[in-house]
């Protein structure tokens, strides 16, 4: 269950950022200029992404640990909204790339890591739809989300290495942080992400109730 | 002691199940010949490293992929019971993965070799032997859980591959801008990072697949 108190703050947090976010004050930088507003709903998107697929993960050894189908449908309900703001940072990178880069896609290893992710977790549910069975299909699909997520991480950490990204703060590109981000878009950035993971969490657990009914 | 004499009679079942059922066996090997042989005469001689090596992971990968799918006495639910009854999973998965290694290795070594015969120039040919060697555990570790995976699902060549391709990606990547950098002939401190990474990524997925691996084997 997900606290009454912590929803709301989730709701007024991002009635915040979608109004100031859009209004307020940013640096004129060349060629970012305005679009340098999607840093309040690209970036959470991937920090939610984060998030998200590791509590999945907490759920899924836990359900290895207890054999408790309730984690099981947790870790589902988890990792599927996980996935779906990842499409949504993917989208929202996309149409960034396009005004920046010049393409909506590029080959750079950021984005071919979260597609990369997003096609294990996509393995992850073609798996689960071909179980009829509920308990195989709880412990086949959880050992494959660990081994998945495992192997995510292994990825994030050694493709930046292998490749350059035309991300800020690679591949010799200066970061956000230090000079683009000022004091004006931290005071919005922070509390976007705060905000954009209570609201991914939020719809998690009701995900997991409406799985937790119908079961 | 006694563990080990375990694993040892386990790998011996596990050798002579592999040759009892050759057919897998030539077709893997037939699969990674006659592929190479269609590589060489698409690209001929002309073929620079970095292709090379893209080419020979990817067939490789899928001669693996051929070679896991090697299971089928898996489906005979009796002798599971019996396994069951008499050893541990993490035996049993350890076994599995030193064949698995073992026949996943000589089949990559096969396809390097025959590229050799077809006259591809290489240096540094003796560093590549291990790369294979720690490429073949990774794939060897991680086939031998998916396969299970997918033969539990009851799934064929298509679910191993769609579950297995995505996980083995961060290898392919490491393992074939390694080799190319091994091949051509690099100063080893550009590729030492890799050659790191790479026993890295054998020592998880073995770690993992050992851990996980009891999870699943029982229904």
């Amino acid at each position: 269950m997900f606290p009454k108190l912590l929803s709301y703050i989730a709701f007024l947090i991002l009635v915040y950022v979608l109004i100031v976010g859009l209004i307020g004050n940013v640096p004129a930088r060349p060629i970012l200029n305005e679009t340098i507003r999607n840093l309040y709903f690209h970036v959470p998107m991937w920090f939610s992404m984060f998030g998200l697929l590791s509590i999945g993960l907490a759920n899924s050894i836990k359900y290895l640990a207890s054999g408790n189908p309730v984690n099981d449908l947790k870790a589902e309900s988890y990792i599927t909204v996980g996935v779906v703001v990842g499409v949504l940072g993917l989208l929202t990178g996309m149409i960034w790339a396009k005004y920046t880069w010049g393409a909506w896609w590029v080959s750079d290893p950021k984005l071919n890591g979260s597609a990369i992710t997003l096609l294990m977790y996509a393995a992850y549910f073609v798996l689960r739809s071909s179980l009829p069975n509920q308990i195989l299909k709880a412990k086949l699909s959880n050992v494959y989300s660990i081994i998945a997520y495992v192997m995510w991480i292994v990825f994030l950490i050694i493709l930046p290495r292998i490749t350059d990204s035309l991300h800020p703060g690679n591949g010799g590109n200066p970061g956000f942080s230090n000079y683009d981000l000022d004091s004006n878009m931290k005071m919005v950035f922070y509390p976007a992400v705060i905000g954009w993971f209570l609201l991914t969490v939020w719809i998690s657990t009701i995900t997991f109730r409406i799985k937790k009914l119908a079961l | 002691m006694h563990n080990l004499s375990v694993i040892k009679s386990l790998i011996k079942h596990e050798f002579i199940l592999e040759f009892r059922s050759r057919s897998s066996l030539y077709s893997t090997l037939l699969f990674i010949l006659s592929s190479t042989y269609l590589s060489f005469m698409l690209m001929g001689l002309a073929i620079n490293l970095k292709t090379w090596a893209t080419l020979y992971w990817i067939i490789y990968l899928f001669s693996c992929f051929n070679s896991a799918l090697n299971n089928g006495h898996l489906f005979n639910r009796k002798k599971l019971l019996y396994l069951y009854s008499i050893v541990k999973p993490e035996m049993y998965i350890l076994a599995k993965i030193f064949k698995q290694t073992v026949i996943v290795f000589l089949i990559g070594i096969i396809g390097f070799v025959t590229w050799m015969i077809f006259g591809v120039e290489f240096q540094n040919i003796g560093l590549f032997v291990p790369v294979v060697f720690l490429n073949s555990l990774i794939m060897a570790s991680i086939l031998s859980l998916v396969s299970f995976i997918s033969v539990k699902a009851e799934g064929n060549f298509a679910l191993l591959a769609i579950l297995a391709l995505p996980i083995l990606i961060p290898d392919l990547l490491i393992v074939s801008k390694l080799s190319y950098l091994i091949l051509d002939g690099f100063s080893s401190e550009i590729y030492l990072k890799y050659i790191g990474s790479l026993a890295l990524l054998s020592f998880i997925s073995c770690a993992l697949s050992i851990v996980l691996f009891p999870y699943i084997w029982r229904e």
